[in-house]
């Protein structure tokens, strides 16, 4: 038997090989697509409702009163829970940038004004005794683990 | 509401794009729109910028942008119009692909809004850094210029398109809506699939086109990508301009002073998105002078001359933004001292050498490795390096350059280096991959040739 070899069949060769790429496309579109299956039977409660109820937009609402506190764009020293990771300082402390911007918090720096973000304990007895007993007064407890420390009245 | 903020921008890109493109008859709508949106968005944020420098109020910006809209409507009519595309139909394996294509863009649509409502700040890059500094923009307009400064463990010296766009976005609109960014992360994430479709259809076909467009979507790390609104895929984006027009600027018989220009200011809006860009213009400038140096001198100083006319005026704006506001680069005010060391550090380049490996395997968090595809596609068309040679040589030259760059940046990293590989590595790769892919399907026949033989 003759094994004849024309070029149309070669056309159709490398058409042939074209199809294993749609294929393998075809396969992880499918697969990625999986991760939303749920999401796609239930648009109203998987895109509408969950709107506006993700971490960073409920962890920013505490920061609305002292936004409003502070007027002018001021430098303030920044000092998180006592004893916490660096992990989770970093994340609080940009957290706190992000939504007190115009506001430079600068790490550990006594300026004239200091925020204590006890986002955890929410409680003011964790703030350090040596600032107390140095002349630092309690300038504004925002009752949401915020408090704004002053040397100044 | 928030769309109101996008029309100007959109509009001037527009305006800007089809004033130099439509002079050639050759770009097709869906290029010239791809190419327009982000442009427009860099131009816009460069103009801000400048005008809120020299204390101009954000709303005389705004009524300076449209007026000058409504003058280009009245005198220049034509540059609102985009030229007809002659369409040929596709071939039955075209078919399939646009099919899937069409599958694959409503899906990816459809995550991209699904991810967002989990993440509407993006993910961390977006909001301790893009969308933190818009913030400072937009809160402080008379006084973020001096507030920058303080902003070292914020990145302050990264470039400003992005912040700068959504910080004029949130004074346009009068509120800071997070739909600005997120609207502008699906510009951009979707632009560079229009774009690269586009850009692939010109000048491999339809078919390659659709199929180099799905390499994109179908890669589900590009879409976590776009919709984290991480700027990596808008400096993709402007690569991938920048190369296109060249290589559009390399088909044409005669010199195409427009299309440098137009090259020149994308690739100054890729160093205005992110400090890779600086490091893109370099290469840009040595891949060109090589090239041009072997094959045709008489018009080496003809095309710098364009490319440098529209780049340098973004050059200088970045320039002046780096010394007179920003604070020091980490990598560079902190790597000095010991870079030289780390250099002879042969440990280090075999390190970051296996990380390159397992992330190009690891490509895009696909099932299987993708790169197996496009050497099936190759077996599948054949190559065909003579048609666009210049362009091939250029754009290899150019992706192999920013490879190498992005290398010794690790190497001379003070940051440690698996935290700094494993968190950045993959974004680097992204940043290029519009890129490849145009250089990869332009270097190939169309599946059109085979089936019209």
């Amino acid at each position: 038997m003759k094994l004849r070899i024309n070029l149309k069949s070669l056309v159709k060769l490398r058409l042939l090989l074209l199809l294993p790429v749609i294929f393998f496309m075809s396969k992880q579109l499918w697969l990625t697509w999986q991760g939303y299956t749920d999401c796609a039977k239930n648009v109203k409660s998987c895109i509408v409702a969950p709107w506006g109820t993700d971490f960073i937009t409920t962890y920013g609402t505490r920061y609305t009163q002292i936004n409003q506190f502070l007027t002018t764009p001021t430098r303030i020293g920044y000092y998180g829970e006592p004893g916490e990771s660096f992990g989770m300082w970093a994340n609080n402390y940009v957290l706190s940038q992000y939504f007190m911007a115009p506001h430079v918090l600068e790490d550990k720096k006594a300026n004239d004004t200091i925020l204590y973000n006890l986002y955890g304990s929410q409680n003011p007895a964790l703030i350090s005794s040596q600032f107390l007993q140095q002349g630092w007064h309690i300038l504004k407890d925002f009752n949401n683990g915020l408090i704004l420390l002053s040397k100044t009245n | 509401m928030f769309l109101l903020a996008f029309i100007a921008p959109i509009i001037l890109g527009i305006l800007f794009t089809n004033y130099y493109l439509g002079k050639l008859q050759l770009a097709t709508p869906v290029l010239s729109v791809s190419i327009a949106v982000g442009v427009g968005i860099g131009l816009s944020s460069i103009i801000f910028i400048t005008l809120n420098l020299i204390h101009i109020p954000a709303l005389v910006i705004f009524i300076a942008e449209f007026a000058g809209i409504a003058y280009c409507w009245w005198k220049h009519r034509n540059l609102f119009l985009f030229t007809s595309a002659t369409t040929t139909p596709l071939s039955s394996i075209g078919k399939i692909a646009a099919a899937l294509g069409i599958t694959a863009l409503l899906a990816t649509l459809f995550i991209f809004f699904a991810d967002t409502t989990k993440d509407p700040h993006g993910l961390y890059d977006a909001w301790s850094y893009w969308n933190l500094r818009a913030k400072f923009i937009s809160r402080a307009p008379y006084d973020w210029d001096n507030l920058f400064q303080y902003l070292y463990f914020f990145h302050g010296d990264y470039p400003l398109l992005h912040s700068g766009f959504i910080a004029r976005g949130w004074l346009f609109l009068q509120q800071e809506t997070v739909w600005v960014p997120i609207f502008t992360a699906f510009i951009f994430t979707f632009a560079t699939v229009a774009l690269l479709y586009a850009a692939v259809a010109h000048f491999a076909g339809k078919t390659a086109g659709i199929i180099a467009a799905l390499c994109m979507l179908c890669t589900p790390f590009y879409m976590v990508m776009g919709d984290s609104q991480y700027v990596d895929s808008p400096a993709g984006y402007f690569f991938l301009i920048t190369l296109v027009l060249f290589a559009l600027a390399d088909k044409e018989s005669e010199r195409q002073p427009y299309l440098y220009l137009l090259a020149g200011v994308a690739a100054g809006l890729s160093a205005w998105t992110k400090n890779e860009g600086l490091l893109f213009i370099a290469v840009l400038y040595a891949a060109r002078i090589t090239i041009l140096f072997f094959s045709n001198r008489k018009h080496l100083f003809y095309e710098l001359k364009y490319i440098s006319l529209g780049l340098l005026p973004i050059l200088f704006l970045i320039i002046y933004f780096k010394v007179m506001i920003a604070p020091a680069n980490d990598l560079l005010a902190e790597g000095n001292e010991s870079a030289a060391s780390k250099l002879k550090d042969m440990g280090r380049y075999a390190f970051i050498w296996g990380w390159f490996k397992l992330k190009i395997i690891d490509f895009g968090k696909w099932y299987t490795n993708p790169w197996w595809l496009l050497v099936l596609y190759a077996l599948a068309t054949g190559f065909n390096f003579a048609t666009n040679k210049r362009t091939l040589f250029f754009g290899l030259m150019v992706i192999a350059m920013m490879a190498t760059g992005y290398f010794f940046i690790y190497v001379t990293t003070y940051i440690d280096l698996t935290f700094h590989l494993s968190t950045s590595l993959h974004r680097l790769f992204f940043q290029l991959l519009p890129s490849f892919l145009f250089i990869y399907f332009v270097s190939l026949k169309s599946p059109e040739y085979w089936l019209k033989r």
